[in-house]
């Protein structure tokens, strides 16, 4: 089978997939599902495949595989942490059975722990607080953050005010302490609930732009696999 | 209340149903219901705790319901009658007897005496005629019984007791009518009416039990007509021992060691005579020189010197010096009762009627022999007698056989001791004596006989009660003084008219089941009967150590509080028989001639008494024994002999032949009730639950009740069925008051009011939401994708139609800037950037042209490219995104994808720390043994803070975040350019990390448009899988996105426009 008709194949049951996809439209149907298992059947069966040919293999088989056979384990690689890394994955393989599910825990403890400890300091040193000094820097009319070609200072600083306001008045949107007033009632402060008026708007805005985005998104894809198809199709027709 | 199981045992909390320990039922709460107010009480309750109203019925009005359904036995000996609990027998009894209904006759108002000619002789003799009513002060008629004042103060007022002439013939019934003609046919020599002792009439109502108290008025009013059948000794057995005088204590043991036999009664007085002198009240020691003085009336009339039982040293020495008399042939004196007239009263003392009763029994010896009631063929026929009466009869046959042989003459129908039969040292002392000067000095009068000579020691009146009981235990039969006072002396002999007349009238139908209870009591076994007798003779154990506390009572104050009629008798000494200063014959109230008359069916003899039937039962008074308690509870105890025995005494009185039902198989129990009219419901339930097991398992009697009633299964009435009315808590409908008050708000009453405007309102019409939304989903799920399907194809087919609205370059400033940043970072030689493809195959239609447009841009200006990902699938989406791209290039020196990077943010991390500690294999492709060694990868060093470039190109935002966070925040990264290619659903999470740790962001098609037309725009506008070919597509797709979306809202608004208004109006 030459090259030609293996991209024809490809193409034509890319096509069958994408049609089985987009008949969703006209409800759920058995062409759908099909569609959608093949797809997530063939992406965990292609993720098992590279995780073993770019992990497995060249992280824990070919270190253990080079010191059984008396060489060198690599580069940076001791075999004490080949050695952990071998149990760990031992242990980590006893989940699939119920009887010894627990012992396969000290691994996910070893990886939930490892994983929070490094998410919670990402977060904090690459989002907290960088987003903050980048809020408060935009209200620096020599701030270079929201500079824009053809914008004057004022307009910066009009954009830094704003990007302040909604930042503020958004977070304060989701503060629901309230005290209770004379008629019994309970509700937030005045201030609190003005400024809150205003983050929803900006919260609207937000959730707009999202839903525009996703909106953009899906029809690229769409784009995409048409003018995939159109061009497959002007070349199979008119060479 | 807390239940316990029984079970277990375990207490469990109220209104538990099962025990918390072992399951077992609890059975059913018992409870009584107000019949008022339906409070449930405690079974203890006698009164309801809520409303006060009486839970059962009280025995008046148990006694009016006798009316309809006559109750025999109601009521446990527990209260004392009062006038209002007066049964209406009682009430018709007294009434009979001249006595207002209702009411004795009080000692305020002087009722009518018996005028001289109608009172006995002994009465007179006491002072209570003529003018010696005078003389009484008016405290002693505060110590008079009811029945006496009226004849101490008034002695010639008329008698209270009517004359027989006042009863119609019509009202009599048929017994007595039958009677009647025989007792005037037996006109001499019929024993007089034993009188009354006037016993306990004195005694401190708070030192008698409560029998003795309920029956003191009786005692008071009783005549002497009923004693007979009386056994008190079995009402003794009914009370509580505590309760009892110890001189009845110690008959009780006595009484229970009889076994067969009728019962014999004791009277309280003959066991009072046994008592020790300093016992005795004053009172009656000052009458012991009258008694002395061998005055019989007197002694007859107090029951204190009756006791002639006890020791020598015990008794007082009038009783002692009877001993003598009774030697001294007076046979006056030793036998003043009237049964045995044998020269008990002289003839004058009797009233006519009485001698000629007496007249007759004596003559003859074989008529006197005769103690069978039996009336002589006329009223009965020997073939109508029961069984146990002709029994009584071939005894009392042999008696006079018997008596024949000893001395001729004896009346048969005296009490007969069985002292004789005793051996000498079961005898006292004192009474071993009598019984020797008996034998040796017989009377001349009486019969030699020892036992009449035995009789003749006792007063008259004791051997009256040797024989029969008192009169007071007697509920049926409780008539007023008028039958005493109506005892008509010599000097007014009743015609043979009067005689039934005078005798209490035939009992109402309660007044005959009265009278059939107690005169069932009277089957006692023959061991029963034996007793008394022996107490009568002095040799059996029968000496009551002490006087009751009533007793005592009264004889500390009897001097201050004898009754006028006694306190004159001592001044008058008119009890003594002038002429031989002995006392005279008791006062002879007549006894009804049905109980007097031998012929009648009235036991009289002992051999008599002890052939009546059995008595299984001693238990309760009479007339509060239900007929259960008076059935025979053991076994042993032939119960059919009893039921004979009175089957046929009341067969008797009522002219019934129900002689030959016992033997006929008849039930004789049913007999009986059908003829009284009883129903079975006159028991009430809870005292049918009182009886005892085995006579509940009898069938007849109880099967209706178990019908009716469920077994209690638990507390204490366990196994007892019906105990009381009984019900599940579970079917009780609470009351109002056991409901909580509610006050509903206003706002609750407004939500009440909605409510059931709903719930009246019923369902509204709803439009067929499925019609009107189909041919929305046929426009949503067809025509929108045609729709779209058609803005996207559209610039294949026509071109941009958009071009003349947008100019060249559409997109931001920031797409432009990252360009330019690029462009800058690009310009210098040897230039390593690191991408990273962390995007899925789903997303690569959108990121594969921005991808697209950098790797171009980049291996344009030479740069070395290394692909990683950290998504499975991101190396091979990167491997065909770089060879697309690469055009001339050459994998491997310029360009080389190293692969996956696992362990998300660790992996980063330690991907930013030491990337070849990541990839010691070999690339994606596995074109190099280690990834390090290939040319493009010369560039990067042990740290990625080596590379100048690091794209990102993601459609997820935590991919993004993850690049920025782990490897982004290095301070080392701070030199190299970040550039984020996102797709555009992802480009408002990227904006706050621009200009922070993002220097550039290129998002979406329109973004890589952007770029792409900054990179080469001839170029990729002639490409038609450019950036810039697919953001027209997209543009016409979005702009009919936008106008669905338009139309859709506007549509939306539209519709609730109209929807409202037709709504409202």
């Amino acid at each position: 089978m030459d090259e030609t008709m293996i991209q024809a194949l490809d193409v034509a049951l890319g096509l069958a997939l994408s049609l089985m996809v987009y008949s969703y439209l006209l409800g759920d149907n058995p062409l759908y599902r099909i569609a959608v298992h093949v797809l997530v059947g063939v992406g965990m069966g292609y993720a098992s495949v590279v995780v073993i040919y770019t992990v497995l293999i060249p992280q824990v088989i070919t270190p253990v595989e080079q010191l059984l056979l008396g060489g060198t384990v690599g580069i940076g690689q001791p075999v004490l942490l080949i050695a952990m890394v071998l149990v760990l994955t031992i242990l980590l393989l006893l989940k699939l059975s119920p009887h010894t599910a627990p012992w396969g825990n000290l691994t996910m403890g070893f990886v939930m722990g490892v994983g929070a400890a490094v998410a919670v300091s990402g977060a904090v040193l690459g989002t907290l607080l960088p987003q903050v000094s980048a809020t408060a820097l935009s209200l620096r009319p020599d701030s270079q953050v929201l500079v824009s070609p053809g914008q004057d200072g004022v307009t910066n600083l009009l954009a830094g005010v704003v990007l302040v306001a909604g930042t503020i008045t958004s977070l304060l949107y989701f503060h629901f302490s309230a005290q209770r007033m004379q008629d019994e009632t309970t509700q937030r402060p005045s201030w609190i609930r003005l400024s809150a008026q205003v983050g929803q708007v900006f919260l609207m805005i937000t959730f707009g732009s999202l839903f525009a985005g996703a909106l953009i998104a899906s029809l690229s894809v769409l784009t995409a696999r048409v003018q995939f198809y159109l061009d497959w199709l002007s070349q199979w027709f008119v060479g | 209340m807390a239940a316990r199981c029984p079970n277990c045992g375990n207490l469990n909390s109220e209104g538990s149903k099962f025990c918390s320990s072992c399951g077992h039922g609890l059975g059913l709460p018992t409870k009584g219901q107000c019949p008022e107010c339906g409070t449930l009480n405690s079974p203890s309750n006698i009164f309801c705790d809520k409303c006060g109203a009486r839970l059962f019925p009280a025995r008046s009005e148990m006694d009016a319901k006798g009316d309809e359904s006559p109750v025999r036995g109601l009521s446990l000996p527990s209260k004392e009658p009062s006038e209002d609990d007066v049964p209406d027998w009682l009430d018709q009894l007294r009434s009979s007897f001249g006595e207002p209904e209702g009411e004795g006759v009080s000692p305020d108002e002087p009722g009518p005496a018996p005028s001289g000619d109608e009172m006995p002789d002994w009465l007179r003799a006491a002072g209570l005629s003529g003018g010696s009513g005078a003389a009484s002060s008016g405290s002693d008629l505060d110590d008079l019984p009811d029945w006496l004042p009226d004849e101490a103060t008034d002695a010639d007022a008329p008698t209270l007791v009517p004359s027989g002439d006042d009863i119609e013939p019509g009202e009599l019934p048929d017994w007595l009518q039958q009677l009647r003609p025989r007792e005037a046919a037996r006109d001499e020599g019929a024993p007089g009416p034993t009188p009354s002792p006037v016993s306990s009439d004195e005694a401190e109502p708070a030192d008698l039990p409560d029998w003795l108290q309920r029956m003191r008025p009786q005692d008071e009013s009783v005549p002497e007509e009923v004693e007979p059948v009386v056994s008190p000794p079995r009402e003794v057995d009914a009370l509580d021992s505590t309760d009892l005088p110890d001189w009845l204590r110690s008959i009780q043991p006595e009484e229970e060691a009889r076994v067969e036999g009728p019962p014999v009664p004791v009277p309280p007085p003959r066991e009072v005579g046994a008592l020790d002198s300093a016992d005795l009240p004053a009172w009656l020691r000052s009458i012991e020189p009258e008694e002395e003085a061998p005055d019989q009336e007197a002694a007859e009339l107090t029951p204190a010197p009756a006791g002639e039982a006890a020791g020598p040293s015990d008794l007082p020495d009038w009783l002692r010096n009877m001993g003598p008399e009774e030697e001294a042939p007076d046979q006056e004196a030793a036998e003043p009762t009237p049964v045995p007239a044998g020269g008990a009263a002289g003839p004058s003392d009797l009233p006519d009627w009485l001698r000629e009763i007496q007249a007759p029994e004596e003559a003859p010896d074989e008529e006197a022999a005769e103690p069978t009631p039996v009336p002589a063929g006329e009223a009965a026929g020997p073939s109508d007698l029961p069984d146990w009466l002709r029994a009584i009869q071939s005894k009392e046959e042999a008696l006079e056989a018997e008596l024949a042989e000893g001395a001729p003459g004896v009346l048969p129908k005296e009490p007969e001791p069985s002292v004789p039969t005793l051996a000498s040292d079961e005898l006292e002392d004192w009474l071993e004596g009598m019984q020797d000067q008996e034998r040796a000095a017989p009377d001349l009068e009486a019969p030699a006989d020892e036992e009449m000579a035995e009789m003749g020691e006792l007063p008259a009146w004791l051997q009256e009660f040797a024989l029969v009981g008192d009169e007071s235990d007697m509920p049926g039969l409780a008539p007023a003084a008028p039958l005493i006072l109506d005892g008509e002396g010599p000097e007014a002999e009743p015609t043979p008219e009067q005689r039934p007349a005078k005798a209490p009238r035939l009992p109402s139908p309660a007044e005959v089941s009265a009278l059939e209870d107690w005169l069932g009591e009277t089957a006692q076994p023959v061991e029963e009967k034996a007793a008394p007798t022996k107490a009568l003779g002095g040799t059996g154990p029968l000496v009551p150590p002490e006087l009751p506390e009533w007793l005592a009572a009264v004889s500390e104050s009897a001097e201050d509080e004898l009754p006028g009629w006694l306190a004159q008798e001592e001044e008058t000494d008119t009890l003594l028989k002038p002429d031989t200063g002995e006392l005279k014959p008791p006062p002879v109230a007549p006894l009804p001639s049905w109980l007097t008359d031998e012929d009648a069916g009235v036991p009289v003899t002992r051999e008599e008494i002890a052939e009546l039937p059995t008595q299984p039962e001693a238990g309760l008074a009479p007339a509060e024994l239900p007929d259960w308690l008076r059935m025979p509870p053991a076994a042993g105890r032939p119960g059919t002999g009893e039921l004979a025995g009175r089957a046929a005494f009341l067969a008797d009185l009522d002219a019934i032949d129900m002689a030959a039902a016992p033997a006929a198989g008849v039930d004789i129990e049913a007999a009986e009730i059908e003829r009284l009219g009883l129903v079975q419901a006159e028991i009430p339930d809870w005292l049918q639950a009182l009886r005892p097991q085995e006579v509940r398992e009898r069938p007849p009697p109880v099967e209706e009740v178990e019908e009716l009633e469920p077994v209690e299964m638990g507390g204490f009435l366990d196994g007892v069925r019906g105990a009381l009315k009984a019900r599940s808590e579970v079917s009780i409908i609470p009351t109002r008051q056991v409901l909580l008050k509610f006050a509903p708000t206003e706002q609750q009453r407004a939500h009440a009011q909605v409510l059931e405007q709903i719930v009246h309102a019923g369902p509204s019409p709803v439009p067929d939401v499925a019609q009107i939304r189909r041919p929305k989903a046929w426009l949503e799920r067809l025509v929108i994708p045609i729709l779209l399907l058609a803005a996207i194809l559209l610039p294949a087919w026509m071109g941009n139609p958009l071009q003349g609205f947008v100019g060249e370059e559409v997109g931001s400033q920031q797409v432009i800037d990252t360009y330019n940043l690029l462009e800058l970072e690009l310009s210098s030689d040897s230039v390593v950037a690191v991408v990273a493809f962390d995007y899925t195959p789903a997303e690569a239609a959108e990121l594969n042209p921005v991808s697209a447009v950098f790797m171009r841009h980049m291996m344009d200006r030479g740069a070395k490219i290394l692909a990683v990902s950290t998504a499975p699938t991101g190396p091979e989406l990167a491997q065909g995104v770089l060879e697309e791209s690469a055009g001339d290039r050459v994998y491997g020196d310029d360009y080389l994808n190293l692969g996956y990077i696992p362990g998300g943010a660790a992996g980063l991390q330690a991907f930013a720390n030491n990337p070849w500690s990541l990839f010691s294999g070999t690339d994606y492709p596995g074109r190099f043994e280690t990834g390090r060694t290939a040319p493009a990868a010369a560039g990067l060093g042990d740290s990625l803070a080596d590379v100048d470039i690091l794209l990102i190109l993601t459609a997820d935002r935590d991919d993004l975040i993850g690049w920025v966070e782990q490897v982004g925040r290095l301070e080392e990264m701070q030199k190299v350019e970040i550039v984020a290619g996102t797709s555009a659903s992802l480009e408002p999470w990227a904006q706050p990390y621009f200009l922070s740790r993002i220097d550039g962001v290129v998002s979406g098609i329109p973004g890589a448009a952007q770029y792409e037309q900054r990179l080469d725009p001839h170029e990729s506008a002639q490409l038609t899988d450019s950036a810039l070919y697919l953001r027209d597509s997209q543009l016409l797709g979005l702009g009919v996105s936008v106008i669905l979306i338009t139309v859709g809202l506007l549509w939306g608004i539209g519709y609730g426009l109209v929807s409202r208004r037709r709504r409202d109006g």
